[in-house]
C-alpha cells in the first residue's frame, strides 16, 4: 500500500481557518461583544463561535467584562478583547510543552481542534 | 427568535452600493461614503459585509496623523510596518496591488480637519484602484464636501436613515417566529425606531404568542401587556 504524503490543508481545515479569520476580525473591531452578536455578524453557528471564543478565553486573549441584558430579559456574558495582537487569527492546536526548556512545541500529531 | 442579520432598507442600499463599487467599470472612481446618525448600525453593517467579503476594517483615532494611519493600514493588511513614511505608503500599495481588498475607514470625520491625512487616503485609492469606503457621522458629507477632489471620487453615497414601517415589517418577517398583524407592526413603529428597541418588542410578542398559543399577534395584545 502506498501512502501519499499530502501536506496541503484539506477542505475542512480551509473552512476552519476562514471561520477563524471571520470571527477574529469581528471580535477585534467590536471590542465588546457577546457570542450571539458575533454569530449573527459572521453568519456562523453559535457553537462554532462559542468554541473559538472559549479557546481564546483559555489563552487569555479575551476576558469577561460583565453581563448585558438582551431583549428577552436574559443576561448574556459580555466579552472584551484583552490581547489584540494583529490581523491574523490565532490558531488552536494541540502541542507539547517542555518545562525543561520552557517552550511550546508542535507535535507531529498536531491537529486543529473543533472549530468548523 | 431567529438569529439572523436582518436586512433592512439601509442594509439593502448598502449592499447594492457595495456591489456596484466592487464590480464597477473602468474610469469610475471607487470610493464611497456611508453616513448617518449614531446607533443606526453603520459599523455593524460594514463589519458584517467585511466579514463575508474579506474586507479590511480600520477604526481611526482623533489624534491620527498620516503616518499613523498608514502604519495602521499596513499592519491591518498583515505586514510589519517599516519606519519611514514613504516605505509605509509603498508597503500599503504593494499589499493592495498584490491582493486587492476593500478598505473600510470607520469614524472618517475625525480625519476631516486634516487635509493631508484625508488626501493620503485619496492617493492610496488613486494608485491602487481598490475600493475605499469612508464611514462617518451625520454631517460627514458636509465636512468632506470641502475637499472637492475627494468628494468627486465618491461614486456611492449611502445615508443611513431611522427605521420606517416597511423596515420593521422586514425585521419582523426575518427574525420573529410568530406572525404580526398590520396594526401590531404599526404599534411597534410608534413605540420604537431603533433596532434594539424593536427587538425587545418582538421578543415580547413572541412570549405573548407562546403563553396564549396565538397564531398571530395584534396591536391589542401588545398594548394589553403594557398595562
Amino acid at each position: 500500500m502506498t501512502i501519499i504524503l499530502n501536506n496541503r490543508p484539506n477542505n475542512k481545515e480551509k473552512v476552519q481557518s476562514r471561520n477563524r479569520e471571520k470571527i477574529w476580525k469581528v471580535i477585534r473591531a467590536l471590542m465588546d461583544f457577546s457570542v450571539e452578536e458575533v454569530s449573527t455578524l459572521t453568519e456562523l453557528a453559535y457553537q462554532v463561535v462559542s468554541s473559538y471564543v472559549f479557546h481564546l478565553y483559555n489563552a487569555g486573549y479575551v476576558r469577561q467584562a460583565g453581563k448585558r441584558k438582551e431583549g428577552d430579559g436574559r443576561k448574556r456574558v459580555l466579552w472584551r478583547i484583552a490581547k489584540n495582537t494583529g490581523p491574523k487569527a490565532p490558531v488552536i492546536c494541540r502541542c507539547l510543552y517542555d518545562p525543561n526548556i520552557d517552550s511550546t512545541l508542535l507535535t507531529s500529531a498536531s491537529e486543529v481542534k473543533d472549530v468548523d | 427568535m431567529k438569529k439572523v442579520f436582518a436586512k433592512t432598507s439601509n442594509v439593502t442600499n448598502f449592499v447594492s452600493a457595495m456591489n456596484r463599487l466592487v464590480n464597477r467599470q473602468d474610469g469610475i472612481p471607487g470610493m464611497a461614503l456611508i453616513f448617518g446618525e449614531p446607533g443606526l448600525g453603520k459599523t455593524r453593517t460594514t463589519l458584517w459585509w467585511a466579514a463575508q467579503n474579506d474586507g479590511v476594517f480600520i477604526r481611526t483615532k482623533k489624534l491620527m496623523t498620516g503616518r499613523w494611519l498608514l502604519e495602521e493600514i499596513v499592519a491591518e493588511l498583515g505586514e510589519a510596518p517599516l519606519r519611514r513614511t514613504s516605505d509605509l505608503f509603498r508597503q500599503a500599495v504593494d499589499q493592495l496591488l498584490d491582493r486587492p481588498r476593500t478598505l473600510f475607514v470607520d469614524e472618517a470625520d475625525y480625519l476631516a480637519h486634516d487635509a493631508r491625512v484625508i488626501e493620503t487616503l485619496r492617493d492610496l485609492h488613486d494608485t491602487t484602484g481598490t475600493p475605499l469606503v469612508l464611514i462617518g457621522m451625520d454631517a460627514a458629507d458636509k465636512k468632506l464636501m470641502r475637499y472637492k477632489h475627494l468628494y468627486d471620487r465618491f461614486s456611492e453615497v449611502v445615508k443611513f436613515n431611522t427605521l420606517v414601517l416597511s423596515d420593521i415589517k422586514a425585521i419582523a418577517d426575518q427574525m420573529c417566529e410568530v406572525k404580526l398583524s398590520e396594526d401590531a407592526v404599526q404599534y411597534i413603529h410608534s413605540q420604537a425606531n431603533r433596532f434594539r428597541r424593536v427587538v425587545v418588542q418582538l421578543y415580547k410578542s413572541e412570549s405573548i404568542a407562546r403563553a396564549n398559543s396565538l397564531k398571530e399577534v395584534t396591536a391589542a395584545h401588545l398594548q394589553g401587556v403594557k398595562k
